[in-house]
């Protein structure tokens, strides 16, 4: 009961603490769906480089996250702004691979059927590649959206706010409840937007696409 | 309608995939490629549609250049039906076939007729299928719907690649016979390709039999098997086929040497001459080898206590047939007439073999035999 009271005083301080967690996740989420679909689609049509593109977002997604944090202090300060730069770089690796690889496997017999009905290259990116590939690619934005979430727990670090201000206050005034009135919410926002992407996902996937792409 | 002229594609690796390929195709017509693996047949088709693009020679589709017309509106004008049926999984069975229209730009109330009109010229219920996706259908239903999808638009041309060759043996000869029907319906110039001859037999108006990116031979079907034009062809058509066309010949039952016996001869002497031979008759000629009658084992018992000549004997009207009489023909003579034999002469009635009923059963057997 403790811990309710607790929050109501705090009521104001956590609305913005989770506020600003959403928009550093959403921000960072956004522009690394944006360039991860589009890069994963343009390395699909030049896959001799595709292996160095994604072996470097690789080599980013390796970088532990702290110390990625940490990089951006020296480049662009501390704030949203570099927060929101290093989330979207340590998010951007599923999506493009994902994105690559969805491309990838759809099946050739289907482009070549779109192709010989007459369909023009963004016609079949847009009807066949796109819509097959799509649920390889929204597995990879999920797995980014968590990831976005927790990682930004940390941007609090390099001074840009969110649920992470809550937990580190709790951690430095050795304060249970305010550790608790940020871990909590953050766990349940990364446990909401995965079940509402896996929503959009089973919505946007037929439920009969197959694993076989047709034949006998 | 579409016109190959010295067509050769060589791809990257600098090797020749089609050669030289001169070809017309009248509209309307079936014709067939076919060859082993690595022939050239599906290139050659593929140029079609610009899908591969020739390196050297002219493609007329109706007089035109077909490098004129862009390849998206080219492709939009010609059917495309593939091994693999490449219907699209994430759309309806309606979505699938209503495709090209759309990519045309047709919508509405129309194209849904449309799509009930095309799967129940297949024999599928338009009801239960329309909202169905690809995998709940059977992979003949699928090729079914396969080949309506590329007739939605009623484009003048159909390209098939192999579009059976993955299906059942049963499956495969219900939608060949439905192709046959179809395409006595709609008479569309098709272009198909496959490496099965039964399959080209059935279907083709004109085979093409490639071999090497090079065309062996160019005829319908029963002619390419009656005279291939190359040991190649006839090993690629196999016996199987060669049999089946190598049709009876007359020489084939003929008796080139039956037993004859001359006018002037007695009674006596004709009845040792059938007993040697193990015949019942025997064929009057003169020393020209010209047929003069005929005169059975009856016939000279009935005479044999008179001193007679064949002459005498035998019965001169001879139900006889005309060496360039054929098989068929032959042996409906020999029905109608009830005759058991039948002289072969040329057209100054020289005798040049006789076909008997056990002549005819040793042919048959032999050919059942193989």
């Amino acid at each position: 009961m403790e811990f309710l009271s607790f929050i109501q005083t705090r009521q104001a301080q956590l609305a913005l603490a989770i506020w600003e967690h959403i928009q550093l996740s959403v921000i960072a989420l956004l522009l690394a769906v944006v360039v991860g679909v589009i890069v994963g689609i343009l390395l699909t049509r030049t896959p001799q480089i595709a292996s160095t593109v994604i072996g470097t977002a690789s080599v980013i997604q390796t970088i532990p996250s702290l110390a990625l944090l940490g990089f951006m202090i020296p480049l662009l300060g501390i704030g949203m702004v570099p927060a929101i730069v290093a989330l979207f770089l340590y998010s951007l690796l599923p999506i493009l691979r994902n994105t690559y690889t969805g491309i990838q496997g759809v099946d050739s017999s289907l482009i070549e059927a779109g192709v010989g009905m007459g369909m023009t290259g963004s016609q079949v990116l847009y009807m066949v590649e796109l819509p097959l590939a799509l649920p390889v690619i929204m597995a990879g934005i999920r797995t980014a959206t968590v990831t976005i979430i927790g990682v930004a727990t940390l941007a609090s670090l390099i001074g840009a706010g969110g649920l992470g201000d809550l937990i580190f206050g709790g951690i430095a005034m050795a304060n249970n409840y305010m550790i608790f009135a940020g871990a909590i919410p953050a766990a349940i926002l990364a446990l909401l937007s995965d079940a509402l992407l896996a929503r959009v996902e089973s919505k946007l996937t037929p439920i009969n696409t197959p694993e076989q792409g047709g034949g006998a | 309608m579409i016109r190959f002229q010295g067509v050769t594609k060589t791809f990257e690796d600098g090797e020749d995939a089609v050669t030289d390929f001169s070809l017309e195709i009248t509209k309307g017509q079936f014709v067939v490629l076919i060859g082993p693996s690595g022939c050239g047949k599906t290139t050659t088709m593929k140029m079609i549609n610009r899908l591969i693009e020739p390196t050297k020679g002219l493609i007329e589709i109706d007089g035109r250049n077909h490098n004129k017309i862009p390849a998206v509106e080219l492709r939009r004008q010609i059917g495309y039906v593939i091994q693999q049926v490449g219907l699209f999984p994430h759309m309806t069975i309606a979505e699938n076939i209503a495709l090209v229209p759309r990519l045309l730009g047709k919508e509405g109330a129309d194209l849904g007729d449309r799509v009930d009109e095309l799967l129940t010229l297949v024999n599928l219920d338009p009801q239960m299928y329309r909202e169905r996706y690809p995998n709940q259908l059977s992979g003949g239903q699928q090729q079914r719907v396969g080949v309506v999808r590329a007739l939605a638009a009623d484009p003048p041309i159909i390209l098939m690649d192999e579009p059976f060759s993955a299906l059942d043996p049963i499956t495969r000869e219900q939608l060949q016979e439905e192709l046959v029907r179809l395409q006595s319906e709609l008479k569309k110039t098709v272009v198909f390709v496959t490496h099965d001859m039964d399959e080209a037999l059935k279907l083709a108006d004109l085979v093409v039999l490639m071999k090497d990116g090079r065309i062996e031979q160019t005829a319908p079907g029963d002619d390419i098997l009656r005279e291939p034009a190359s040991d190649f062809v006839r090993e690629f058509i196999g016996s199987k086929h060669l049999a089946q066309a190598d049709q009876i010949s007359l020489g084939d039952i003929t008796i080139d040497k039956p037993i004859t016996i001359e006018p002037y001869r007695g009674l006596a002497e004709a009845l040792r001459k059938m007993r040697r031979h193990r015949v019942d008759s025997l064929l009057v000629t003169d020393a020209t080898n010209t047929l003069l009658g005929i005169v059975t084992a009856k016939d000279i018992h009935a005479n044999l206590t008179e001193k007679r000549r064949i002459e005498e004997v035998m019965s001169s009207q001879v139900v006889k047939v005309p060496s360039d009489i054929s098989v068929p023909d032959l042996l409906s003579t020999m029905q109608e007439e009830q005759v058991g034999y039948l002289p072969v002469v040329d057209d100054q009635n020289k005798l040049q073999g006789l076909v008997t009923r056990a002549s005819l059963v040793d042919v048959i057997a032999e050919q059942w035999g193989e």
